[in-house]
């Protein structure tokens, strides 16, 4: 299908160089359907499709650790709900950044001291901790590859944006009103009854304005992967976006970046729209029945 | 409105729990309180209340606000622990465990069958909004009762028919007026066939205009001769339905009787100052 | 003693070092003219020393871009197509796409433009954190102008107010008292914001001269230890928020002065 790329290639790449050479519009287009089917190319749309990837293997982590956040605050154990308490107010205080950046090391870390104490290096006398330093012994350092990576920031995002979850969680449990739970218990449904049925279907309706919230500012962290040393599509298009010259690449062009970029960036505004549009819908379903009171009156 | 065909399957389970308590039941009161206590911190709502209702009788209690009438009907079925006082329904003694404000039931077993026993109608009718009306009246007795669907729908199906709004059946709370939203909490209380029914202000919250088809229905329950506990404003409604009429003052019974002794002849002082000041509502 | 006079030291070699000004080399550097070892105080005066950065950031960009935001929100209200319409676009864009993008396409533009000045983070990123946090406030006062209610305005009209007092007395004040709480989460999250500025986000970083978390990641980089320097960029950023929330707070205690029950 894409035969005729190398000459289109090399005839555009004669034209930059001769001044007396002209390019048809025809051979333009050709030329760019070539450019966006390099394998390089196929590289930054599949990178796309890992940030998608990423961000469905988030939600439910984050779901469950938001629920376990949320539910472990009203625990009868103030351990427990201490440190869910601790938990959900979290990301109001430090920043998700700082989390992204340790969450992974902590874990790759703790992974290098056990195979680092219990396995490889049982003899050696190095310790692992050496003073402020780390150190763990050649054999039991990890070297992190790609897949590795992304397993540790899918953990990382779960464990932020489950705090926030948790969060939203929380307040939205407070936000059914008492009287609705009450009946239930006035007809004789027990404490599980009146939570299964009535507090949690309830609950729903006043976390979802949040929950949409929540991963649209998820979508908007994606980029973030790529402080993380993921290659995801800003690490192409950072790649694909610099100047390529005429005696080192086939598809010569100048510093195309900030073009990247605006690509990037509407790849993300088509995304948040899509989502919103989905969450309106969605708002509208679980609005049935359920009139909460609109504090926005229209200014006429 | 006739109700022979409708009462027969609302009164059929009394028995049951009846055959239960024994024998020596069957005289006994429905509902029997005695000494009850209630404070909220430093506030003593009620004092030691003694208040009995047969079967088949209707309590109307009356009294200003912050009387406690309220709270003594909410005590009825749990949903606040009196610090201290009996509670006996059909016979069974509720037990508690600790004292004072850590006072609480025993066994929630316990509390529960008799809160499916006495099915409450509240002011602001708490329907559950994310359910359809019909959902409402189904939901308790299913979970509660364990009725099979088809079992609790049609039985929904007769009280939502029974109040007058069977045709508003898949609608949800919200799109009901106020009196058609009670009388559905009143259809949800009547689906779980309640030995008694307990009513906490059920029109305060409703406009005047909307008021009459809920007393209308809860009327024609009393003539049903079905046991029902009261709270209400209404003092010709209360002077209507009821077999004998509580008033409270400040945490204790200040007087009771019948409607006529009540209302046509009050001898505290209180009473007549509450009553004068009630007729020009 | 001993401690307190090395602390005391670092926080001369230090302290302003996120400005470029005290000691060059960064403790534990490996060139020659690398001073101080790594050690907790040189951690913490170091790390904080980025922060006033951060703190830098959030203020200039806050306080400038609750103007635009103000701004923005009036286009958005109003009825003509040709005002609202810009006003909606670029608040849309901008809360639609990541910060991070938002660096990465500022510094580009500054640089094809030739803005030398606004290449560097000081500048540039402050453009840009400028432009964002705008356009988030602006959607929170264009939803607080419209909850303010109609009774208010119509008291204000029957008393024949002109249209800029009837702005000034009564709609300001309103809408400002119902979006202080929206407007003070953003605060915090512009704040926590300013921590990618010097994440590759395009902006370099001059001789070493960052913010908090690039201090932070560089002793986790030069130790491999992660538990000591990111826990003391999070407290940092735990009291900073505290204080931030207090500062809020008190605003709104007085922007709700005459409701009784005021939270």
């Amino acid at each position: 299908m894409f035969e005729h790329c190398p000459a289109i290639a090399e005839q555009v790449k004669l034209a930059l160089g001769d001044e007396a050479l002209s390019i048809s519009v025809q051979e333009r287009a050709q030329w760019f359907s070539c450019y966006f089917t390099t394998k390089k190319h196929l590289s930054i749309f599949r990178a796309a499709g890992v940030v998608l990837l990423i961000l469905a293997f988030t939600v439910p982590v984050a779901l469950l650790l938001g629920f376990l956040g949320a539910l472990g605050k009203a625990s009868r154990w103030p351990v427990i709900s201490q440190i869910c308490s601790l938990y959900v107010i979290m990301v109001r205080g430090i920043p998700d950044i700082i989390f992204f950046l340790f969450v992974p090391l902590t874990i790759e870390i703790g992974i290098e001291y056990v195979m680092h104490s219990f396995v490889y290096c049982r003899d050696s006398a190095e310790p692992f901790f050496n003073g402020i330093n780390i150190q763990p012994c050649s054999e039991a350092a990890i070297i992190p590859t790609q897949f590795n990576r992304i397993v540790l920031a899918v953990v990382a995002y779960g464990i932020v944006f489950g705090s926030f979850a948790a969060n939203i969680i929380d307040g939205a449990l407070k936000a059914v009103p008492f009287g609705q739970r009450e009946t239930g218990s006035a007809f004789g449904l027990s404490q599980r009854q009146v939570f299964f049925d009535i507090h949690l279907p309830q609950m729903w309706r006043y976390a979802l304005p949040g929950f949409s919230n929540l991963w649209l500012i998820l979508i908007k962290a994606t980029p973030l992967l790529f402080l993380l040393g993921i290659q995801d599509i800003i690490y192409y298009a950072d790649l694909l976006g610099k100047m390529a010259t005429r005696r080192y690449s086939t598809y010569p062009h100048g510093d195309w970046k900030l073009w990247y970029f605006i690509a990037l960036g509407i790849f993300y505004l088509a995304l948040t729209m899509l989502s919103q549009l989905v969450f309106t819908r969605l708002e509208r379903r679980f609005n049935k029945g359920m009139v909460i009171n609109e504090t926005t009156s229209g200014r006429v | 409105m006739p109700s022979a065909d409708t009462s027969a399957p609302a009164h059929a389970p009394d028995p049951a729990p009846e055959a239960a308590t024994g024998p020596a039941s069957d005289a006994a009161p429905i509902i029997a309180l005695a000494g009850i206590e209630k404070s909220f911190g430093s506030l003593d709502v009620l004092k030691g209340v003694d208040l009995e209702a047969g079967r088949g009788d209707v309590v109307a209690m009356i009294g200003s606000s912050g009387s406690g009438k309220s709270t003594l009907l909410r005590c009825v079925n749990l949903l606040e622990v009196p610090e201290r006082g009996e509670i006996t329904i059909a016979g069974e003694a509720i037990t508690f465990s600790n004292k004072g404000p850590a006072r609480v039931p025993s066994s929630a077993g316990q509390v529960n069958r008799i809160r499916a026993d006495l099915s409450m109608v509240f002011q602001q009718f708490n329907l559950w909004a994310h359910l359809s009306i019909l959902e409402n009246v189904m939901l308790p007795q299913r979970r509660v009762l364990k009725r099979d669907r088809a079992q609790a729908r049609q039985r929904a199906i007769e009280t939502l028919d029974r109040v007058g709004i069977a045709d508003k059946a898949d609608a949800y709370p919200s799109q009901l007026s106020g009196g058609q939203q009670q009388r559905a909490a009143i259809a949800r209380a009547l689906a779980m066939d309640p030995t008694a029914l307990l009513f906490d202000e059920p029109t305060s919250a409703l406009d005047p205009e909307l008021e009459g088809e809920v007393l209308r229905v809860i009327k024609s329950l009393a003539e049903e001769d079905r046991t029902m506990l009261l709270v209400t404003h209404d003092m010709r409604f209360a002077r209507d339905v009821a077999d004998k009429v509580v008033f409270l003052h400040q945490g204790r019974i200040e007087e009771e009787g019948t409607p006529a002794e009540i209302f046509d002849s009050p001898k505290s002082d209180r009473l007549q100052q509450f009553l004068s000041a009630s007729d020009h509502r | 003693m001993e401690m307190l006079s090395e602390c005391l030291t670092a926080l001369d070699q230090y302290g302003l070092r996120s400005f470029g000004i005290g000691e060059r080399g960064l403790p534990g550097a490996t060139n020659t003219r690398g001073g101080a070892p790594i050690n907790l105080c040189n951690m913490t005066v170091l790390i904080g020393s980025g922060m006033l950065r951060n703190i830098l950031f959030g203020l200039i960009s806050l306080s400038t871009g609750f103007f635009l935001a103000l701004s923005l929100a009036l286009l958005k209200s109003r009825s003509e197509w040709y005002l609202t319409g810009p006003a909606r676009v670029m608040i849309y864009t901008f809360r639609g796409t990541p910060l991070l993008i938002q660096f990465f396409i500022g510094y580009l533009i500054f640089a094809s433009f030739g803005l030398g000045v606004f290449r560097t983070a000081a500048y540039g990123a402050s453009v840009v954190l400028f432009f964002n946090t705008a356009c988030y406030a602006a959607e929170i006062l264009y939803g607080a102008y419209r909850a303010v209610p109609n009774s208010d305005l119509e008291a204000a009209r029957a008393y024949a107010l002109s249209p800029f007092d009837r702005f000034r007395d009564v709609t300001f004040p309103t809408m400002m008292r119902l979006a202080w709480p929206a407007y003070t989460n953003e605060a915090i999250f512009l704040f926590h914001a300013t921590t990618i500025v010097f994440l590759g986000a395009g902006f370099p970083v001059r001789r070493q001269s960052g913010d908090a978390l690039y201090y932070a990641q560089y002793f986790a980089e030069r130790t491999f230890n992660p538990f000591i320097a990111y826990p003391i960029v999070a407290l940092y950023f735990v009291l900073a928020t505290a204080i931030l929330i207090l500062m809020m707070r008190t605003v709104q205690v007085y922007l709700n002065r005459h409701l009784r029950n005021a939270r």
